[in-house]
């Protein structure tokens, strides 16, 4: 293996740890965490995690399940052709995310103090 | 590598066999790697096996059979087995992630583990950022620490298929 190589393997893993220990540590982690829908990047509606419901997500682009049981949020049920969405699991931590591509629908925990960073650029 | 004596058409016919093989290849261990669970939000992203035949056609065959097999492959996978949708996508990343290999390739100090690895990094990389676009979400940032390492773990594992197989296909490969 030449020098490079494991430079760049050190590099990437550097990276990775980096982005790791940013969301862990410098995004709060509290237990009053609101589930954001998001659609086309716009924040359209928020759910409490600590209130169990079920709710139909309806778009002209298709259909999708939240289900927040127990603390966490799951999606349930999609017509999606990839159905992606459905395969990831539940989400209770802030920062954590499930994601809908072709309904572009992005569902997101969020804590509901404000960050220790003001904000992230990007858009 | 490049041989100066005009080939006999046996020849040429062998090559063609050859690349075809290694794109059957290509196309076998996209399936066996879909069988693999590894989804994380962002559509097409994967484990990057089949990177393995693109890179024994690199190595073996050049530029522009490497970068047919690698685009036949996700043509004829997204066709067979997949939607149209998640062809797109595909095929974003296949690009972002052939041509880093590409660069890779060129910068004498990357060796074959160097661009193994930037093929899958780049390939998520790419995912992600084609996905950002659709989407504009901060949220799918949540899985770049998997992404990379995914990436970068299993570039230098394919790394290590591709140096130890190289020498027999050269051998017996029908040029050299």
């Amino acid at each position: 293996m030449k020098k490079n190589d494991a430079i760049f393997l050190c590099l990437i893993l550097g990276i990775a740890l980096a982005f790791f220990l940013y969301q862990r540590f410098a995004i709060k982690q509290d237990d009053s965490g609101f589930v954001v829908v998001e659609r086309d990047g716009n924040a359209e509606e928020r759910y409490p995690l600590s209130e169990d419901c079920v709710i139909r997500l309806a778009s002209e682009l298709g259909n999708n399940t939240l289900t927040i049981q127990g603390g966490k949020a799951s999606v349930t049920e999609a017509d999606c052709l990839d159905r992606i969405c459905m395969k990831q699991g539940t989400i209770d931590k802030n920062g954590q995310s499930i994601i809908c591509l072709p309904h572009r629908l992005v569902i997101r925990i969020e804590s509901g103090e404000e960050d220790s960073v003001d904000g992230i650029t990007g858009s | 590598m490049a041989s100066r004596v005009p080939e006999s058409d046996f020849r040429k016919t062998v090559r063609i066999a050859d690349k075809a093989l290694l794109l059957a290849f290509a196309m076998i261990l996209s399936y066996v790697e879909s069988l693999i669970p590894f989804t994380f939000g962002v559509p097409g992203v994967k484990l990057g096996l089949a990177n393995l035949a693109v890179l024994l056609t690199l190595y073996r065959f050049g530029t522009w059979s490497a970068f047919s097999v690698d685009m036949l492959r996700i043509m004829l996978t997204g066709f067979l087995f997949g939607s149209m949708y998640g062809l797109l996508y595909s095929l974003a990343g296949g690009i972002v992630s052939f041509c880093a290999m590409l660069l890779f390739r060129r910068i004498r100090s990357f060796g074959i583990y160097g661009v193994s690895m930037a093929g899958g990094v780049f390939h998520n990389i790419g995912q992600l950022i084609v996905a950002y676009f659709t989407v504009r979400s901060i949220g799918l940032f949540y899985y770049m620490p998997v992404l990379l390492c995914s990436g970068v773990l299993t570039g230098f594992l394919i790394g290590i298929i591709a140096k130890s197989v190289l020498p027999y296909i050269n051998r017996f490969g029908g040029e050299l």
